[in-house]
């Protein structure tokens, strides 16, 4: 029991971040690996925000949120909208870049120091005994509300809402879209201001969990199998690849070895890539394009 | 006209002075460390309180009058890295000594460039000593001045600290043992698994963790499965903390003992968690010795933002490279540098108990450890053992104060 609770937890951070993968995929076309470094700088706006406003949580996670998303706009029409046109590979290597300026942006900043801001949380941060031999803390309890909300709101959001429907005309056919009067620089820069705020998301809790540093970019990678399992452009997709990942990851830590984890997920990756290499819920078409 | 003669034999004379005057002797250091990657939280401190030392050092007029041209190269943690900045260090730049602050996996190609160029390297910070540093097979330029003794050694402080701990408390002490998936730490956890066979100490579960791993719950929970009441690790930082967070997320109340990390004072500090035990080599801040008070004055002066806790390894270090250039003269050529470090003895104003002693048979630091925890009752860290002094196949004698 206490396994399934640490597989649904790990699942849940892991939908987090592949989610931010998947939005950016949909709109651009682009691999973003920068997510992790965008992961860190999100974090670090949360924490500053919170040391500066003596711990007050909402408004430090408000911060983090909207100063990453900002980020993601300002990203999206700084760096990659100058490359439209180009392939797509242009723009996955313009994002190593960015990832390795901002990697030295948050060291030059905040330091190397390693901080641990889980300390701001209080109770929040203990466990909470649910039965006997089963416990919770407040910030696991944290990450699988927001990840389910993240689950069922993005896709209402993209059904219902007109934002949503031009998101996913957009990421349809561009081009038919910009021809309906759709400005797709503003539908592409919505995009990277929500997969950038995704990835504050999940670069908050794992500060608020482990800890926090310029060096936990790496982290963010953690997020890619899922969403390639899942389908890169599929969001529904991301639940099932995240639990398939997390699944292989305990249940390796826990039966095999701590190693053994850290392969698992890619073990299943290629497998997944040999069987579906588009994901379990990715369009096909879309990854021949490639 | 003749203001203008005199003018030109003035400047004339200023030239040939100028000509003259040999250029500013230098001493050229190279410090090849993890500046950024996952494992910068562990070094890079240390790289700054040598930097900030050396800085402060240079400001005074240097050593002999020399300054010292310190160079910094990043290794990123990684020995391809690390085998570059070698080569860079040693062949192009023509240091005279190179200070390795870097993961152990980083060795083999700096000790290889090392053998080859003939150039010592100075383990400082909290780089690990390598488990031959006493013997013969130790690599002749490869010197341990850094905070961390062999694996061998650690653990005979270190697992006795563990017994003497559950003693105190009346525990039945069931062990775990916890290594980061790297070769000294994996080492390092192999013998204390020894060490606790020979005490009679159940080891109930050994895990040796990938550095980079996102999360360790399936970790923790194996541990906390096995029955486990006291985990010890001997690993970096990060990943002692990561698997105390899993562990304690899941509900376990048990004691962590960690050997230590530069940063040590600082995490118990911000974690608060008075069952997490540091166990170090050196001094934290709260001996109050006066050198603290020079370390916050100097990162004060040179804008260097980190606690002086996590600095001052780094500034010990660079009280050991002033005294080695010192004894060395100028100018002051590799040989005759290997020749100084194999005869010396440095005192580091208390941040290491002991004095850093070096001779042509052992490269090893004289180690003493004591332990440190959170004492909530003062809101402060606060010793916790006596000092004692600790050499590899002895073990050590933990007094627990009360």
């Amino acid at each position: 029991m206490s396994l399934l609770l640490v597989i649904l937890i790990q699942a849940a951070f892991y939908a987090l971040l592949g989610m931010g993968y998947v939005l950016i995929y949909r709109a651009t076309r682009i691999l973003n690996l920068a997510h992790g470094d965008l992961m860190v700088l999100g974090a670090f706006l949360f924490f500053q925000a919170l040391v500066m406003t003596g711990g007050n949580l909402p408004v430090a996670v408000a911060v983090g949120l909207v100063g990453s998303a900002i980020v993601g706009a300002l990203t999206y029409f700084g760096v990659m909208r100058p490359l439209a046109g180009y392939p797509v590979a242009v723009g996955v290597l313009a994002t190593i870049a960015l990832g390795i300026v901002l990697r030295s942006l948050t060291t030059f900043i905040w330091t190397g120091q390693t901080r641990y801001p889980g300390e701001f949380l209080g109770q929040l941060g203990k466990p909470i005994q649910l039965m006997a031999g089963l416990s919770i803390s407040g910030i696991d309890v944290g990450i699988i509300v927001v990840a389910a909300m993240a689950m069922i709101g993005f896709p209402i959001l993209l059904q219902r809402a007109a934002i949503g429907v031009e998101m996913r005309g957009v990421a349809e056919n561009a081009l038919l879209a910009a021809q309906r009067g759709i400005n797709i620089h503003t539908i592409n820069a919505v995009s990277w201001a929500a997969a950038t705020a995704m990835a504050a998301v999940a670069g908050i809790f794992f500060a608020l969990k482990v800890r926090l540093g310029p060096d936990i970019w790496y982290v963010g990678l953690a997020g890619f199998a899922p969403a390639l399992i899942g389908g890169m452009d599929s969001l529904k997709g991301i639940a099932l690849g995240a639990l398939i990942v997390a699944a292989a990851e305990v249940l390796a830590s826990r039966f095999i070895a701590p190693q053994i984890a850290m392969a698992a997920p890619f073990l299943i990756l290629l497998v997944a890539l040999w069987i579906r290499p588009w994901g379990i819920f990715g369009s096909k078409e879309e990854l021949e394009r490639i | 006209m003749s203001l203008s003669r005199m003018t030109v034999v003035t400047a004339t004379c200023a030239l040939s002075v100028l000509i003259a005057t040999p250029a500013l002797a230098q001493y050229k250091i190279g410090i090849s460390g993890a500046a950024t990657g996952p494992a910068s939280p562990s070094y890079l401190p240390h790289i700054e309180g040598f930097r900030t030392y050396l800085r402060q050092l240079n400001d005074k007029g240097g050593v002999n009058g020399n300054k010292i041209d310190f160079v910094l190269l990043d290794d990123k943690a990684a020995p391809s890295e690390a085998a570059n900045n070698a080569k860079r260090l040693m062949d192009d730049d023509s240091v005279i000594a190179v200070s390795l602050m870097s993961l152990s996996s980083t060795y083999a190609p700096m000790f290889q460039a090392a053998s080859r160029t003939k150039t010592p390297v100075l383990l400082l910070g909290q780089a690990v000593c390598p488990a031959n540093a006493a013997t013969s097979q130790m690599n002749p330029y490869v010197f341990c001045g850094g905070s961390t003794s062999d694996p061998n050694t650690a653990g005979f402080w270190q697992v006795p600290l563990v017994k003497a701990l559950a003693e105190k408390n009346k525990d039945d002490l069931k062990l775990a043992l916890v290594a980061a998936d790297i070769p000294v730490s994996r080492q390092g956890i192999d013998n204390m698994e020894k060490i606790a066979g020979q005490l009679k100490i159940p080891v109930v579960d050994k895990q040796a963790i990938p550095p980079a791993a996102a999360d360790v719950s399936g970790a923790a929970s194996r541990i906390i499965a096995s029955g486990a009441n006291y985990v010890t690790s001997w690993a970096p930082v990060t990943t002692a903390v990561q698997m105390l967070g899993a562990l304690r997320r899941q509900g376990w109340n048990g004691w962590f003992i960690h050997n230590h990390s530069g940063d040590a004072e600082d995490t118990l500090r911000q974690l608060k968690d008075p069952k997490l035990v540091m166990s170090p080599e050196y001094a934290f801040t709260v001996e109050k010795l006066p050198v603290f008070a020079e370390i916050e004055a100097a990162a004060k002066k040179y804008g260097v933002s980190l606690p002086v806790d996590t600095l001052s390894l780094g500034w010990a270090s660079g009280m050991v490279l002033e005294e080695v250039l010192k004894k060395c003269g100028s100018p002051c050529t590799r040989e005759k540098l290997v020749d100084v470090l194999n005869n010396i003895s440095v005192q580091t104003a208390g941040i290491y108990p002991d004095p850093v002693k070096w001779t042509k048979d052992d490269h090893t630091r004289p180690a003493s450890f004591t332990a440190y925890a959170w004492d909530p009752k003062t809101s402060s860290v606060k010793r916790i053992t006596d000092w004692a002094r600790v050499s590899a196949g002895k073990l050590a004698t933990v007094k627990v104060l009360d």
